[in-house]
């Protein structure tokens, strides 16, 4: 499958802003069932864009806006073709990632319900079952509420909510897996849906969303989606991934003014 | 040398030549006043807050224009950012964030002008200070002489140079303004001398205008004195012509105006035209408006001195410089 | 009327006990060592008042120099003090220095092999020489490091090892400080004031010049300029003039020539790094930095930093501009990780230390915890991450409360604490109120690595100027010795 993603953000500035720096985490991974044959991004007012690859591997765009301006917009395009689900290369995780996949963190703390919560789901010895009944039991207790929570919600919070967006299940899921003692990262990226008929639980706009990779064997990650129940599909198109939200934020910038940011974002796929 | 640097020179030594100008202004409206026998008219005092351009403000923060209210808004009251006080304060603050670029004995002798101001007895303003006055202009004159023989006549020193012109040229434009305007609206009489050698006295120039004019004090002569002179050092043609001559050591003379940066097209047009013009053209009428578009020729000056050197907007090497006008208050 | 008879005026080392710790100077039998006779001869001819007088040039000297670090309280308004400087200099035979740098050299190249391993492909971990949670667990850790390539694989450009003297006059290292090490312009201020008032003393002795610091430094700096640029710009990046050791920033520049730069006056544009000046953006190649990792770019690191340039980082990564120190070094300052430093060098050079750590015990680990716990009265607790003194427990000099305290910080916090023995430090003859007394010392020489490691013989000895003080840091009343390693 050969899908063209075009994803537009505008940043909105009460009054001129200068000295821009942003970052991007918009261009599809490159790995076994996924490949992305073109990406550009393109920003107004214009400017060289450059980018590096990060610890993750995740590709970063960048670029400065130096001059006065009380608007950007950035448009990331990109074809990617798709064979199979995304599966990264089976290899031991370094120690840093084992480390790193295991702790918690800002979004991901492990208090007590998280731990209660993961360990009654543990299955000794089978990591693959314990990660898909968190997965089942995420799906079937937290509601699905875009607005109950915002970008800087955690997981302890989350739970106790018990509503979030993709961003939320997803944060929980981790902590419960990291309890128990599964390494686990979070995988930004989009969900492509085909039939977008509006149907009762449809929790996909075409727009971002994120998922859990578990480490279930040596080097073997199982890609899972709390949001939707199910193992990650070819539908699913990656883009970054790392220890949680933080590391993988579709756009992060700082400038010089006073002036506030509004942001917003469209996001269209289509098959081609 | 660094842009914040260069801006931190160039406007300690804006504040220190305000505040002396502020206090010569205050100084010799007291003697005046005094003379005329009429301490406390609103007439003998609103003409000053008028010279500093801060009447809207004067008026939200007093009701009555007397020695007592206008010597505490322009000696040290906190919502004027012009005060001298004030003026004193930013300048030290300036200083101490450059020390390494200037003197020590700079730094000693702002730092204790400073503490002077800081210990300055609040009810001073109405009972006439002049020992305090004496001792701020005293200070800041002892600051420029300072400052002229401990400093290399370096890139820092030619900032220091512009700015104290600039904010000179400025005062002396306003001065003449106010002052020119109450002697025009008097009929002949001794009230008109005393006005004209209070706008001299002002511009500490009665003796230098008395040796150059030895006839009568006129209206036409002496303004003509304060704007074209191009030996009296506070005149402003004087003043614009060494602001001048510092940029062009700054940034090199070029060889073609084709070749000269914004600051340098902005005061030499400045500069040639004040060689060329003669007083007639300027008289009665024409006076208020042709020194109200030279004060904003002087702001835009100022303007591209900044753009140009403080890099307040980022200038992108290998890019044609482009004329930006920005907004910069006077007061800052 | 007869006179009185004029009383012999009391000499400096009168009531001078060696006592029993290692003295610098006098051997136990009270006589001096041989590198120290010409200084006691020196000294036994001087009177108290005369000795009085040439600390008065010196403390003068230091003044009119402005040669201060500034201690901030609860006011604004900084105090500026003098760092205090005693006459007397700390001597050092060549063949005992030659050892030391030997060591240091070790030390130091040890040092940035690990620094280039954990941020590369972490051997050292996957061998289990060291565990992963004592690098990772490090405060000062830096992930964004990881795979960033430095020039000249070098990490840290400028390193200040801490150095102490036991009973037996065994040299240890206490500390790697690899960050912003301070302290190098006392070291060179305090080389011109003994010049001035020992003038003679000095030369009839011999010893190693160390003025040369600057263009070492200077050296070593252009050493790891990006693309081989043969003459690089060379900026200092400070905080600016509210941070205590402005006054060695703006000293070091100076010395350098170069220009001295806050994060504000630096601007970067499509990867490349700029100072903003009157005539327009000019390129820079290599910045000295003396800021914290933290507050280097509001872009990669904390959004609130105003010390920093945004995008810096990024024009790093991208092999734009080097940075001294690389971001991330101040892993090994974590003193968890310093315990380890010994089993580095057996891992990347394959030899036995030089120099030896002083034993230290990790609250980290259960074991060593215990033993910590159950000897509070007997040993140093110190926090792995602070420096100068604070953070810190001397067992035997602290009250039971005190060490109560300690108890429940360490149950509640192991990973950042160690503890190590008390060290007898040496003793060195110092000046207080009128006579000699011994204080306790350290040393602590500056490391430069470039494309090859330079060390300024000596350093800067610093002096507990309390009578019986452990502590000599400068804002806890420490003070300093200008350090001679003779001539061969």
């Amino acid at each position: 499958m050969k899908l063209h993603i075009e994803h537009t953000t505008i940043f909105n500035y009460e009054e001129p802003i200068s000295e821009a720096y942003t970052e991007m985490r918009l261009c599809p991974l490159d790995g076994s069932g996924q490949r992305c044959s073109q990406f550009k991004l393109v920003t107004k007012p214009a400017g060289e864009v450059l980018y590096y690859t990060d610890r993750y591997g995740n590709v970063v765009h960048h670029f400065d806006n130096l001059q006065p301006h009380d608007q950007l917009v950035v448009t990331a395009s990109s074809d990617v073709h798709l064979s199979s689900a995304f599966a990264d290369q089976p290899r031991e995780l370094s120690p840093l990632e084992n480390f790193d996949f295991l702790r918690p963190g800002a979004y991901t703390p492990i208090n007590d319900a998280i731990r209660s919560l993961a360990f009654s789901k543990l299955v000794d010895s089978d990591p693959t079952a314990t990660v898909l009944a968190l997965m089942h039991t995420l799906y079937n207790s937290l509601q699905y509420e875009p607005g109950a929570t915002h970008v800087k919600t955690t997981a302890a919070e989350a739970l106790e909510l018990g509503r979030g967006v993709c961003q939320d299940f997803a944060h929980i899921m981790l902590a419960a897996c990291r309890a128990v003692g599964i390494p686990a990262r979070y995988v930004s990226g989009y969900l492509y849906s085909s039939n977008l008929d509006g149907s009762a639980r449809d929790r996909t706009s075409n727009a971002s969303h994120a998922w859990v990779d578990a480490q279930v064997d040596q080097g073997t990650w199982l890609s899972v989606d709390p949001t939707h129940d199910c193992l990650q599909t070819m539908n699913y198109v990656r883009l970054a991934v790392g220890r949680d939200y933080s590391d993988v934020p579709p756009t992060r910038g700082v400038y010089k003014g006073q002036a506030k940011e509004t942001l917003s974002v469209n996001v269209s796929i289509r098959a081609i | 040398m660094l842009s914040r640097v260069a801006e931190t020179l160039y406007w300690m030594s804006r504040y220190v030549e305000r505040a002396e100008d502020v206090t010569r202004i205050l100084t010799v409206n007291f003697h005046t006043l005094l003379d005329a026998h009429v301490q406390d008219s609103p007439a003998g005092w609103r003409p000053i807050i008028a010279i500093t351009g801060d009447e809207e403000l004067f008026t939200s923060q007093f009701d009555e224009y007397n020695a007592r209210n206008v010597s505490e808004f322009l000696l040290w009251h906190p919502a004027n950012p012009n005060a001298i006080t004030t003026c004193i304060t930013l300048a030290r603050e300036n200083a101490r964030s450059v020390r390494e670029q200037i003197s020590s004995e700079m730094w000693e002798h702002l730092n204790r002008l400073y503490f002077l101001v800081r210990n300055l007895k609040r009810e001073v303003g109405g009972r006439g200070p002049y020992e305090f006055f004496d001792q701020i202009r005293q200070g800041s004159q002892a600051f420029q002489g300072i400052t002229n023989e401990t400093m290399a006549h370096g890139e820092a020193y030619e900032f220091i140079q512009v700015g104290k012109h600039l904010e000179r040229a400025d005062k002396t434009v306003r001065i003449i303004d106010v002052k020119y305007a109450a002697v025009n609206d008097l009929s002949e009489g001794p009230e008109v001398s005393l006005q004209l050698i209070a706008m001299l006295r002002s511009c500490s120039a009665f003796e230098a205008f008395r040796k150059t004019q030895a006839s009568q004090l006129q209206a036409a002569r002496v303004a003509e004195f304060l704007l074209f002179s191009q030996e009296f050092p506070r005149a402003v043609s004087y003043c614009l012509q060494r602001a001048l001559r510092s940029v062009n050591l700054i940034s090199g003379d070029g060889g073609s105006p084709r070749h000269l940066l914004s600051p340098q097209r902005a005061l030499g047009r400045i500069c040639s035209e004040l060689g060329y013009l003669e007083i007639s053209e300027v008289l009665d009428q024409n006076m208020h408006p042709y020194l109200d578009r030279l004060l904003r020729r002087l702001n835009e000056a100022g303007v591209e001195i900044s753009t140009t050197y403080f890099n307040t907007q980022v200038i992108l090497p290998a890019q044609p410089r482009q004329q930006q006008s920005q907004q910069q208050q006077q007061g800052r | 009327m007869s006179e009185q008879p004029a009383r012999a005026q009391p000499g400096l080392m009168d009531r001078y006990d060696v006592s029993d710790f290692f003295d610098e100077m006098f051997l136990p039998s009270r006589e001096p060592r041989p590198h120290y006779q010409q200084l006691h001869e020196r000294l036994l001819e001087m009177t108290a008042e005369a000795f009085n007088e040439r600390r008065g040039y010196a403390d003068v000297s230091f003044l009119y120099q402005g040669i201060t670090f500034t201690v901030y309280g609860q006011k604004t308004e900084g105090i500026e003090r003098i760092f205090p400087f005693d006459l007397i200099p700390r001597i050092i035979p060549d063949a005992e220095w030659s050892h030391l740098e030997r060591g240091l050299v070790q030390r130091v190249t040890a040092l940035n092999q690990f620094l280039f391993d954990i941020y590369h492909a972490q051997q050292i971990l996957k061998d289990k020489i060291i565990p992963a949670e004592i690098v990772f667990g490090a405060k000062h850790f830096r992930r964004e490091m990881m795979g960033i390539k430095v020039p000249k694989g070098v990490y840290t450009h400028i390193v200040g090892t801490d150095l102490v003297r036991d009973d037996n006059g065994n040299y240890f290292v206490l500390e790697d400080n690899l960050r912003s090490p301070s302290g190098v312009s006392y070291m060179l201020e305090n080389r011109q004031a003994m010049k001035r008032t020992f003038a003679s003393l000095f030369q009839r002795y011999g010893v190693r010049a160390i003025e040369h610091y600057p263009q070492e430094l200077l050296n070593t700096l252009r050493s790891v300029a990006p693309h081989d640029n043969p003459d690089p710009t060379v900026v200092l990046l400070t905080p600016g003039i509210y941070n205590s050791a402005y006054f060695e920033h703006s000293f070091l520049a100076r010395q350098m020539g170069i220009e001295i730069v806050e994060g504000r006056d630096l601007v970067v544009h499509d990867n490349r790094v700029y100072t903003r000046t009157t005539k327009g953006l000019q390129p820079v190649d290599v910045i000295y930095r003396r800021i914290d990792d933290d507050f280097l770019d509001p872009l990669a690191f904390d959004p609130t930093s105003l010390l920093g340039c945004a995008g810096l980082i990024n024009a790093w990564r991208a092999g734009n501009v080097a940075l001294a120190n690389a971001v991330g070094t101040g892993v090994a300052d974590d003193k968890a990780v310093y315990a380890y430093v010994p089993a580095m060098i057996r891992y990347y050079l394959n030899e036995d230390p030089i120099l030896e750590n002083v034993p230290t015990y990790l609250a980290v680990q259960d074991k060593e915890r215990d033993f910590i716990l159950n000897n509070l009265d007997r040993l140093v607790v110190k926090s792995v991450n602070e420096s100068g003194g604070y953070g810190m427990l001397i067992g035997p000099y602290a009250s039971q409360e005190e060490r109560d305290t300690f108890r429940n910080l360490i149950q509640a916090n192991p990973r950042n604490f160690i503890a190590q023995p008390i060290v007898k430090l040496s003793r060195h003859p110092t000046y207080l109120n009128g006579e000699l007394f011994g204080c306790h010392i350290d040393l602590r020489p500056y490391i430069l690595c470039g494309e090859k490691i330079t060390i300024v013989p000596g350093g800067l000895t610093r002096v507990a100027l309390r009578s019986g003080s452990l502590v000599v840091n400068s804002s806890q009343g420490g003070g300093s010795k200008d350090t001679w390693v003779l001539n061969d």
